[in-house]
């Protein structure tokens, strides 16, 4: 499997939206760094945030917002947050 | 026992091999190569080799770009390792070992505090033993 950029993207909004827990993404971004190729032309770079990703159940890593923005900006992504009333 | 050679007129049959060998690698499923694709086993048997060896190559030119650090172990494996800085000069190395056909036999994750200790060690795989704190002397 070649991971691609807007997969990591998806996860990452998956989480950001509560559609996955810290350790669902966390688990994923171990295995990911674990078996699969990356896309072409942005290997390091999903690396990079794989393997930060891997290790957000650290405390002294941690996944803050400001990383979940910046990954996503790294990604080629602009992240605009919306607020919709319950 | 000599073998057949594979004939031009085996091309689609010998492309078709292919495909089904690669199939059946990348799925995880064994397949039964019947004899209507008019190959002897020894022919298959080559074909596999050739895919194994390929998928060797593959598997440790990946492995050697994931993680930049290696060294050889004494059965004939590697250990692979990737550094990460984190916050507050804590590091974390993901540590993957391989066999000698490059199949991983462990990966996990250490976790080194701002002195360079060893402070915890999460088990991936083969199983998912979760974070373990390492106890100092």
């Amino acid at each position: 499997m070649t991971l691609k950029r807007k997969l990591i993207a998806d996860m990452l909004m998956k989480y950001i939206n509560r559609e996955i827990d810290l350790q669902s993404l966390v688990s994923w971004a171990e295995d990911m760094l674990n078996e699969s190729d990356f896309e072409n032309g942005s290997f390091d770079l999903i690396k990079d945030i794989l393997a930060h990703i891997g290790l957000a159940d650290v405390h002294e890593f941690g996944l803050s917002w400001d990383d979940c923005y910046e990954y996503l900006r790294r990604l080629g992504y602009n992240v605009k947050v919306e607020l919709i009333e319950a | 026992m000599s073998r057949r050679p594979v004939k031009p007129e085996n091309d689609k049959n010998v492309s078709l091999l292919i495909a089904v060998l690669v199939s059946s690698r990348l799925s995880n499923k064994n397949y039964t190569i019947t004899s209507s694709l008019n190959l002897s086993p020894l022919d298959f048997l080559c074909f596999y080799a050739i895919l194994f060896t390929m998928s060797f190559q593959d598997n440790r030119r990946l492995n050697e770009r994931k993680f930049p650090h290696w060294q050889k172990l004494y059965h004939g494996g590697r250990r692979y390792w990737l550094e990460i800085k984190g916050k507050h000069g804590w590091k974390a190395r993901y540590v993957k070992e391989v066999d000698s056909m490059e199949e991983t036999v462990a990966f996990y994750q250490e976790i080194f505090d701002g002195k360079g200790n060893l402070v915890e060690i999460h088990e991936k795989f083969p199983v998912d033993k979760g974070h373990r704190k390492v106890k100092g002397d």
